[in-house]
């Protein structure tokens, strides 16, 4: 604390104190003990002004201690900003290739830059922001070193510093800029301009309360007027500049004065007051150690020997100005050597950098160009691919809408095709079943041929015996044998009986011929199933025969005489029952062409009347065969249509799926019972009444 | 002489009563029916050798003609009854069938009765 409150004295009263030819006492220990690191850069800072224009190695070196503190802890703002320092006073020195290095290092640390929190940065009280005052001050220093190497960009980067101090409203950035710029102008031989500028940096100074650059900017003016040939006031402005710049230190301002003084005196040719400012000056510009042309005029060693020298030979003092003659020579050619090698350093520099910077620029250019030719590129394949991908995503519509296409149309002719073949097969269907009707027709063609024969026979011999019995009736009665011509009548009666039976017989076969062969009814009419089953057994014996001579079985039937009339479709249940009954016929036939003459042959047909579990009245009807039976691998399939066990061609495998079928539709049940080698048998239940 | 029919329509009966009525009335022929293979036979067993003649249709339910024919035909050698066979199918095969089991004769149905009269009286000679 005690330090801060020391250097806050320092700082704002410094005009109280007089003569600061040297460093006081508080502001080293100051420096030397502070444990803070934040009090310790401010002292150095302190430190660092104090030599700003009065001694450029010590104040480079408090700048560059103070540099290593804000890099320490990375306080980049005000690392920028005493590295501008530390250029300015290399720019002073004359090395300028390092000003250089650490300005272009500085500027761009601010630009980067985004750590705002500074110490002290709100420089001479003046409120501004850190890092915008940084800006304005690199760019103050860039102008001096453009100036100091002899660039007239010196102006651009003077304003540029002067703008940003405007802008941020920072009075301090703003005199020092005007400062510089009055004397740049004033170098360029452009008085007005530097008056304006240095009448600008008074007010401004005034204002801010920077008695150290006001000595500049008076000293400016002293100058300006003095080429205005505006000598008394010239000569009032470098009064009050001295009397501010001797207390303050600020040696660059004295030395230039002197100088200004000098050729002033040397002009009027007032050859004392010449020598007196030429004898002054030498002190001053051995201890500001530098060379510049800062203050418009030139202020080195050198040249002050050559005033001297001037101003002796003026008085005429040979000895004199001989020695200081040879000084200057000796001093002139050393600074003259040193400066070239330094300009020299520092074009090669500048000029290494402007390589490097077109260097970098072709780099970044080509780097761009690469890089804009792989973004076109990559656009172009990007694009390409994306084409490519819609081409083939269109191909592939198209493709899939030709394949739509296609199997649309393939689809519409598989299902004409479909559509076609339902209609053949609903054609095959009502033929086969035709066909079977048919073939169990044909089965019985010969079993009605005979039947049909054997009726017509009687016919036919009753009739002609009943001829011959009427003759000889007729004789009987001519001969008056009465008794014989009543039983010849008796005879006769039972003969016209018989040949009414027989008729009758014939007459029921032809038409249950035709009842079979014509599609059914589907009329149920109330039918003797008795008679029906006797009538089909006929039939398929017969039939059987006709086909088969060898063939014979015993035929049993056991009718239960008790079961009536049941209301059936006849010509449906009929074809059930011979197809049962030739199914059975076949089954022992087969069996007897195989097993031994003891083997008889049997089929037996049984009626009864059943009282099924589900209640109501129905009839049964067996078909019992003792033939070779049903397998058991095939009795699943015994009633799917086409399935049959007979050779090719003599069975159309509708027989019992037509039955089933028939028999389901009268609401009744088909039952199968088989042993292999024994027999099988056939039930039909069939409901007697309707419930 | 004793003729013996065959046949599973009874109805025959009449007719051949009717037919042979004359033969009947003087006692040229007597017949005898049976309406079945199985009937026959047993009449042939208990009545040995009287009938001379047989007529059998070959078509019955049960014990065909044809059997029935084989049966009198290795049964009765001496003297062998003659055996006429009546079928409605006159086909080769029935024919041929008879023939080799021994039928005498083979009429086919209609039967016509002149015919069969002729050849009763040519057998009775």
């Amino acid at each position: 604390m005690k330090y801060i409150i020391i250097i806050a004295l320092f700082a704002s009263l410094p005009f109280a104190v007089k003569a600061q030819q040297i460093l006081p006492d508080s502001l080293k220990i100051a420096f030397q003990e502070a444990v803070d690191d934040s009090v310790k850069f401010k002292a150095s800072r302190a430190i660092y002004t104090f030599y700003e224009e009065t001694n450029r190695d010590s104040a480079l070196h408090y700048a560059q201690l103070r540099y290593a503190i804000a890099r320490k802890y990375n306080r980049t703002i005000e690392e920028a900003h005493t590295q501008g320092q530390i250029a300015y006073q290399q720019i002073y020195l004359g090395r300028f290739s390092e000003a250089l290095t650490n300005l272009t290092e500085a500027i761009q640390i601010v630009v980067k830059s985004k750590n705002t929190t500074t110490w002290e940065l709100t420089l001479f009280n003046t409120p501004g922001k850190s890092r915008e005052i940084a800006l304005s001050m690199l760019n103050h220093m860039y102008g001096h070193l453009k100036l100091q190497t002899g660039s007239s960009e010196s102006l651009y980067y003077f304003k540029e510093g002067r703008r940003i101090g405007l802008e941020i409203g920072n009075d301090f950035r703003v005199t020092v800029a005007d400062m510089v710029l009055a004397t740049n102008y004033l170098l360029l031989n452009q008085p007005d301009s530097a008056l304006i500028y240095a009448k600008e940096g008074e007010a401004y100074g005034i204002r801010g309360n920077i008695p150290k650059y006001l000595a500049n900017i008076w000293y400016a003016m002293g100058a300006i007027y003095l080429k205005k040939g505006m000598n008394s006031l010239a000569l009032s402005y470098f009064k009050k500049s001295l009397g501010y710049a001797l207390p303050e230190g600020n040696l660059t301002v004295v030395a230039s004065v002197y100088e200004n003084l000098f050729s002033f005196y040397q002009l009027k040719n007032n050859v004392d007051s010449a020598l007196y400012y030429a004898v002054k000056n030498i002190p001053v510009v051995k201890s500001l150690g530098a060379t510049n042309t800062f203050s418009a005029v030139e202020i080195n060693l050198g040249k002050a020997y050559q005033n001297l020298a001037t101003a002796y030979s003026l008085q005429n003092n040979t000895d004199s100005t001989n020695k200081y003659l040879q000084l200057a020579i000796t001093v002139k050619d050393s600074l003259t050597a040193t400066k070239l090698k330094r300009l020299a350093d520092f074009q090669r520099l500048t000029l290494d950098e402007q390589l490097r910077l077109q260097n970098e620029e072709k780099e970044r250019t080509a780097f761009e160009n690469k890089r804009r030719m792989y973004v076109l590129f990559a656009g172009i394949v990007v694009a390409l691919i994306i084409m490519l991908l819609i081409y083939r995503n269109n191909r592939q519509k198209q493709k899939a809408y030709n394949l739509l296409q296609k199997q649309k149309a393939e689809t519409d002719l598989q299902k004409e095709k479909a559509d076609h073949a339902l209609q053949e097969l609903k054609a095959t269907q009502s033929q086969l079943v035709q066909s079977e009707k048919m073939a169990s027709l044909g089965e019985l063609t010969a079993g009605i041929a005979h039947e049909i024969q054997n009726p017509l026979n009687f016919v036919n011999n009753f009739s002609e015996v009943s001829t011959e019995l009427i003759k000889e009736m007729v004789d009987e009665a001519d001969k008056g044998n009465t008794a014989e011509v009543k039983v010849i009548a008796t005879d006769l009666e039972q003969n016209l009986e018989k040949i009414l039976h027989h008729g009758k017989r014939a007459d029921a076969i032809v038409k249950g011929m035709l009842q079979h062969s014509r599609s059914s009814s589907g009329v149920k009419e109330l039918t003797d199933i008795n008679a029906l089953t006797d009538e089909y057994l006929r039939l398929a014996y017969h039939g059987l025969r006709a086909k088969d001579k060898s063939f014979n079985a015993t035929m049993k039937t056991d009718f239960d005489e008790s079961i009536g009339n049941i209301n059936i479709v006849p010509q449906d249940i009929g074809r059930v029952i011979l197809n049962l009954i030739t199914n059975a016929f076949y089954a022992v036939n087969e069996k007897s062409k195989q097993t031994t003459p003891g083997y008889d042959p049997t089929v037996i047909i049984t009626t009864a009347s059943v009282q099924p579990p589900s209640g109501g009245q129905s009839i049964a009807i067996k078909v019992a065969d003792n033939g070779g039976g049903i397998p058991q691998k095939v009795l699943d399939k015994i009633f799917q249509p086409f399935f049959t066990t007979k050779p090719t061609g003599q069975g159309t495998g509708l027989g019992l799926s037509l039955s089933y079928d028939i028999v389901k539709a009268h609401g009744g049940e088909i039952k199968v019972n088989t042993n292999e080698n024994e027999g099988t048998e056939f039930i039909i239940q069939l409901p007697a009444k309707e419930n | 002489m004793k003729i013996l029919v065959v046949d599973d329509e009874k109805d025959v009966q009449v007719l051949f009563e009717q037919r042979f009525r004359k033969e009947i009335r003087s006692a040229e022929m007597e017949f005898m029916f049976a309406f079945s293979g199985e009937e026959a036979l047993q009449f042939m067993q208990s009545n040995e050798h009287e009938a001379v003649l047989i007529l059998s249709d070959i078509n019955m339910p049960g014990m065909s003609g044809l059997e029935l024919l084989k049966q009198i035909k290795e049964k009765y050698e001496a003297p062998p009854p003659v055996v006429m066979m009546i079928t409605a199918y006159g086909d080769a095969d029935n024919y041929n069938q008879a023939m080799k089991l021994g039928a005498d004769d083979f009429l086919t149905k209609p039967l016509d009765f002149t015919v069969l009269k002729e050849k009763l009286k040519t057998n009775l000679v």
